[in-house]
């Protein structure tokens, strides 16, 4: 089962975004803060981070820039998932790192269709390094 | 101050001179006149109060200095030298426009586009006046609407940059309870097909707080976008001003309550009514007591309302004081802003539509008042609402 580590400062947006791709048959583990992710992630295996960008504290796009420059943690992919749905929106989220854009409400089947193409690319990033 | 428009100024504006000389006059002593005044740029010649010509400076003496010009025009009546010039002076009447006066001006043949002009005056002898003069005054105008174009242009910008950073935060905070709503939704019907309903009230309840919330923000939305529009009314009665306080004691205690907050009114000296749009007092007064409330945990909160004598008349002070978290100067600068709040996690932590306090200080100015705010982090934070006891045209703003 994939794992993904969900980033969302939002009680209710939390609640119903992790319970969708739970049910979507991922394994999901939330955290609500920028500084909880970079934590929560070096102390386990993901395999995506779903990402809100207007969080207090560190933002979603300092926290992708943060995951990014970490040897650690550079090759996991970001999916950008924001209420910010301006066209702008999306290319900031792109510019600090993050591999792809979603926009909330969230729409479940475009949802899981970027997150399973972000997935499979990492794989098939991950088979062609040499060993 | 606005500078006249262009197009409002007439060349009746102008300096001008009026020095004039009888039809008989000789050149020599034209000449003396214009060599005792160096300034004047040209003589009219008059028969009586008719108007017969204009001797402009440079056309006079530049005949005089031809070979014979001293002795031709010299002892001769000044109306020989008018006969002999080829181009009439420009006359124009007092309601030209200095625009206009330049293009006539600048339409002259280009050896006498530096004369002098003569503008007629119904009932008053006519004028002359120099070139410069009118292109220094227009030069002035049109340096004039040119800053006034930046400065409009300036002011349409930022309003579209304002409007376009409204646009921005609104559609975030609309999405916001709409993820829970849609959201929520969707994960019922799937429960309700599967028959996993143990968690369903809690889900719907989810649903209709955040319904609310979408309704308050709309609400507070459309009143904006009414008072921006100037459509916001205005309802003015007569009314108890202690029964409004007894009503607002009543609808903001169980907020101060929930936080564990001592709430107390003081009032130094009672003002019994007002003329004034009752329903915005309130909503303003709500307003500010409910933000006392939300930041403050287990402390005070005071309303104290006073009566003050200046300006245009009475004044009713409220001031909201709490002993909460406060705000620094960057926060507070920011404050009035629509969905501003002084941090993003604001309206989740302590709820809101980040709506309130700009709306308020919206309230405040269409009663004729003024609201101000004193802050401090940690120090508790006091808003001052001052409105006055009778509603007037909100024309000068009241010294605070």
């Amino acid at each position: 089962m994939k794992r993904i580590l969900f980033v969302e400062d939002d009680d209710m947006s939390r609640d119903v975004i992790s319970t969708r791709l739970q049910r979507s048959g991922y394994d999901v583990v939330m955290v609500e803060d920028g500084f909880k992710a970079l934590d929560t992630i070096t102390k386990d295996t993901f395999d995506l981070v779903v990402l809100d960008m207007s969080m207090p504290g560190l933002s979603g796009w300092d926290t992708a820039k943060k995951l990014k420059a970490a040897p650690a943690t550079a090759s996991i992919p970001i999916l950008a998932l924001s209420a910010h749905a301006m066209s702008a929106d999306r290319k900031k989220a792109l510019d600090a790192g993050c591999s792809d854009f979603d926009s909330k409400p969230v729409n479940l089947p475009r949802l899981v269709g970027k997150i399973e193409a972000l997935l499979g690319s990492a794989e098939s990033a991950a088979t062609t390094v040499p060993k | 101050m606005n500078p006249p428009a262009t197009q409002d100024v007439t060349v009746i504006d102008l300096p001008f001179f009026d020095t004039q000389v009888p039809d008989e006059t000789p050149g020599s002593e034209v000449a003396r006149l214009f060599e005792r005044q160096h300034s004047l740029p040209g003589i009219m010649v008059m028969n009586g109060t008719q108007f017969l010509g204009m001797v402009s400076r440079n056309q006079f003496f530049q005949r005089l200095g031809r070979p014979f010009g001293i002795e031709i025009y010299g002892p001769r009546a000044i109306t020989a030298f008018l006969e002999s010039q080829p181009v009439a002076p420009l006359l124009l009447s007092a309601a030209t426009t200095i625009q206009n006066a330049a293009i006539f001006c600048l339409a002259r043949p280009v050896e006498y586009i530096y004369d002098p002009f003569v503008i007629t005056v119904q009932d008053q002898p006519p004028r002359v006046v120099d070139f410069l003069s009118l292109i220094m005054k227009q030069t002035e105008l049109l340096t004039a609407a040119q800053i006034e174009a930046h400065t409009q242009r300036a002011a349409a910008i930022s309003a579209s940059n304002a409007k376009s950073d409204f646009l921005a935060s609104m559609s975030h905070e609309l999405r916001t309870p709409l993820t829970a709503i849609i959201g929520y939704g969707e994960i019922l019907i799937e429960d309700l097909n599967t028959g996993q309903t143990g968690e369903s009230v809690r889900r719907v309840e989810n649903i209709v707080k955040s319904g609310r919330h979408l309704l308050e923000m709309i609400n507070g939305i459309l009143d904006l976008a009414k008072i921006e529009a100037r459509k916001m009314d205005l309802f003015l009665a007569t009314f108890s001003l202690s029964d409004l306080i007894a009503e607002i004691g009543g609808i903001v205690q169980p907020l101060m309550s929930k936080n564990g907050n001592e709430f107390t009114m003081t009032s130094d000296q009672l003002v019994n009514e007002m003329h004034s749009d009752e329903a915005k007092v309130r909503q303003s007064l709500v307003n500010l007591l409910g933000n006392a409330a939300k930041f403050t945990d287990h402390g005070r909160v005071n309303l104290n309302i006073r009566k003050e004598t200046g300006g245009e008349g009475d004044w009713v002070v409220f001031e909201v004081a709490d002993s909460g978290i406060g705000m620094d100067d960057e926060q507070m600068k920011r404050l009035f802003e629509s969905f501003y709040q002084a941090d993003s996690s604001i309206s989740r932590r302590y709820g809101g539509t980040g709506l309130g306090l700009s709306l308020t200080k919206q309230f405040c100015e269409m009663l004729g008042g003024k609201l101000s705010v004193r802050s401090a982090p940690n120090r508790g934070t006091t808003f001052t609402m001052k409105v006055p006891v009778r509603w007037k045209e909100p024309v000068v703003a009241p010294p605070l």
